[in-house]
């Protein structure tokens, strides 16, 4: 029986795996080279994705080493150092966005790279797209409240912290606790703030997390301590 | 937070309606005299009024009728014990006790099932919601049922939630939210025993993944100075058999406690007034009669409650707080009453 050309053509396309330009090439040796399979766009997104984790990863270890750097030299070099590593995790996260245009956690991740590098609305723009994409990605909401933060949209970070409490209480927490050290800065620096909103946001701050504690299983310390001051 | 439920009984919307035709129909009692209703009253947030539960056929209970709202979050149930651990191994109990009998269904098991097998609504119900099921119509299956309703009973529209989880300070009077620093105050540590978003002990909490059971001697009774409580329930002890588990009862949740009257586990304070007072004196004195005693000197008695002292505005505010824990919804809230072709 003849196969027709064009079912030969068909078969030759589907059976022989195409090269990828990365692949294989530092093997050496002489063994055979096994064939790679080609990514999809989803998978090299997600490839992307993992990449400006890292760096993301790298840039908070450079902060964190910044925090207690006490000579001004290296402080300064830890923080050049951390802000290259969120320009890097940006790039990769936009990549993998190109790749795969609905991958929210991309696009709150995005949003989180530019906050740490003070480009507010830009991060509000990538988490306004995560959360269009899926609205109850909680991670996002929580990210986008300290942006809110960062651009003194006080009553939007009151709405994400609300939503959080209800939905996700370490994160609500963890909002919380940027409110905290929000109301600290202004404090310091009212950046061109009213005294009265610094002060009435604050009020708001101490009440909602007096309550947060109230309905929280009561820590062990605080039980033992209860215990024996009878 | 949702409540927690068992993969052996996943709540579906057939076993929610089927459990609540159960809930308020008397067949499930040994002479047709009562129902779960019976002592769970949708009004009276699921109590009875009572200080102690009467059986279908006239047995005092030694305790009072414990609210339905919000045990679905529940790690312990009943008044007193470790291994009650579910709804369904809790709902067994009235329908099966023999000491004192509740609904008294033992020995008629079998004449329950086919009844119910013989009517067609009901089987047309536990047809839909067992369909899986080889046997819809069983013990198994009604116990399942009665935990999915009950399971389905949830409160969280008090002026409490409000604040709360709406973030409306609008909800809460000034006098409650006096009150609420003061319930879970070092001076008064309430909430040492009532916590979590259910002012309750032994129940799911966020961050814990499995709150154990714990009880506690108030300083009820200590009859005969032999730190004891009546024979008739010694609490803990009944299940554990421990001397030092006598008079430990669970603390239960204080939603819409305001109107779950009398109070404690044998109904034996008449008013939240009252229960304070108890609180305040760190133990309740019995001059006269069989259990006559003084509490506070019961040496099982909790190291929680040494007393405080209350000025009276403050309990006024203690109270008002109480009060804003009562979701007034779910006294006639349609999904939880009597079904009306019943």
């Amino acid at each position: 029986m003849k196969f027709p050309v064009y079912l030969v053509i068909i078969l030759a396309l589907t059976l022989v795996p195409p090269l990828h330009a990365d692949q294989g090439s530092s093997s050496g040796g002489g063994s055979m080279q096994q064939p790679m399979k080609r990514l999809t766009p989803e998978e090299k997104a997600v490839v992307s994705y993992n990449a400006g984790l890292k760096h993301r990863d790298k840039a908070e270890n450079y902060e964190q080493r910044a925090i207690t750097e006490t000579n001004e030299k290296k402080f300064a070099k830890l923080k050049k150092k951390n802000s290259k590593e969120f320009n890097r995790a940006i790039d990769d996260f936009e990549k993998a966005i190109k790749y795969y245009p609905r991958f929210y956690q991309a696009h709150s991740s995005l949003g989180y790279a530019l906050r740490k590098v003070s480009r507010y609305e830009e991060s509000l723009a990538a988490y306004n797209e995560s959360l269009d994409i899926n609205p109850f990605y909680d991670q996002a909401i929580e990210y986008r409240g300290e942006a809110y933060l960062g651009l003194n949209r006080l009553e939007e970070a009151k709405e994400a912290y609300m939503e959080l409490f209800q939905n996700d209480r370490v994160l609500a927490d963890k909002l919380i606790a940027a409110m905290i050290a929000w109301v600290a800065a202004r404090r310091d620096d009212a950046g061109g703030l009213d005294a009265a909103v610094v002060d009435q946001f604050a009020e708001w701050v101490e009440q909602r997390n007096t309550l947060a504690s109230y309905i929280q299983p009561m820590d062990d310390a605080t039980r033992d301590r209860w215990a024996e001051s009878r | 937070m949702l409540p927690p439920v068992p993969d052996t009984n996943p709540v579906t919307e057939e076993k929610v309606q089927l459990g609540r035709r159960l809930f308020y129909d008397k067949r499930l009692s040994v002479n047709g005299a009562g129902s779960c209703a019976s002592c769970h009253h949708q009004r009276l947030a699921f109590t009875d009024g009572r200080s102690r539960a009467i059986g279908v056929t006239g047995e005092l209970h030694s305790r009072s009728s414990m609210s339905l709202i919000n045990v679905a979050y529940n790690t312990s149930y009943t008044w007193a014990s470790r291994d009650v651990r579910t709804l369904e191994q809790q709902i067994a109990i009235p329908l099966f006790n023999e000491q004192p009998v509740e609904l008294g269904l033992t020995g008629r098991e079998e004449s329950l099932i086919a009844e119910l097998e013989s009517n067609s609504t009901y089987a047309s119900l536990f047809q839909r919601a067992f369909p899986k099921s080889p046997d819809p119509v069983s013990i198994d299956t009604v116990i399942k049922a009665l935990a999915s309703f009950v399971r389905s009973i949830i409160a969280a529209d008090s002026a409490f939630d409000h604040l709360v989880y709406l973030d409306d300070r609008s909800a809460v009077s000034e006098s409650a939210m006096r009150g609420m620093q003061l319930f879970f105050s070092d001076k008064l540590k309430c909430s040492a025993c009532h916590e979590g978003q259910n002012l309750a002990g032994s129940q799911y909490l966020p961050g814990r993944s499995q709150e154990p059971a714990e009880f506690h001697n108030t300083g009820l009774y200590n009859v005969g100075d032999r730190n004891r409580y009546p024979e008739a329930d010694p609490g803990l002890r009944m299940e554990s058999g421990q001397s030092d588990d006598d008079g430990r009862f669970r603390a239960p949740g204080l939603r819409n406690i305001a109107i779950t009257a009398p109070y404690m586990h044998d109904g034996s304070i008449a008013t939240l007034s009252e229960v304070i007072d108890h609180y305040a004196a760190g133990g309740r004195s019995i001059q006269n009669g069989p259990n006559a005693g003084i509490g506070k000197a019961n040496s099982n008695k909790s190291p929680l409650l040494a007393g405080f002292e209350l000025a009276s505005s403050e309990k006024d505010d203690l109270l008002s707080f109480l009060d804003s824990l009562t979701d007034y919804s779910v006294l006639d809230d349609p999904r939880f009453s009597k079904p009306q072709d019943d």
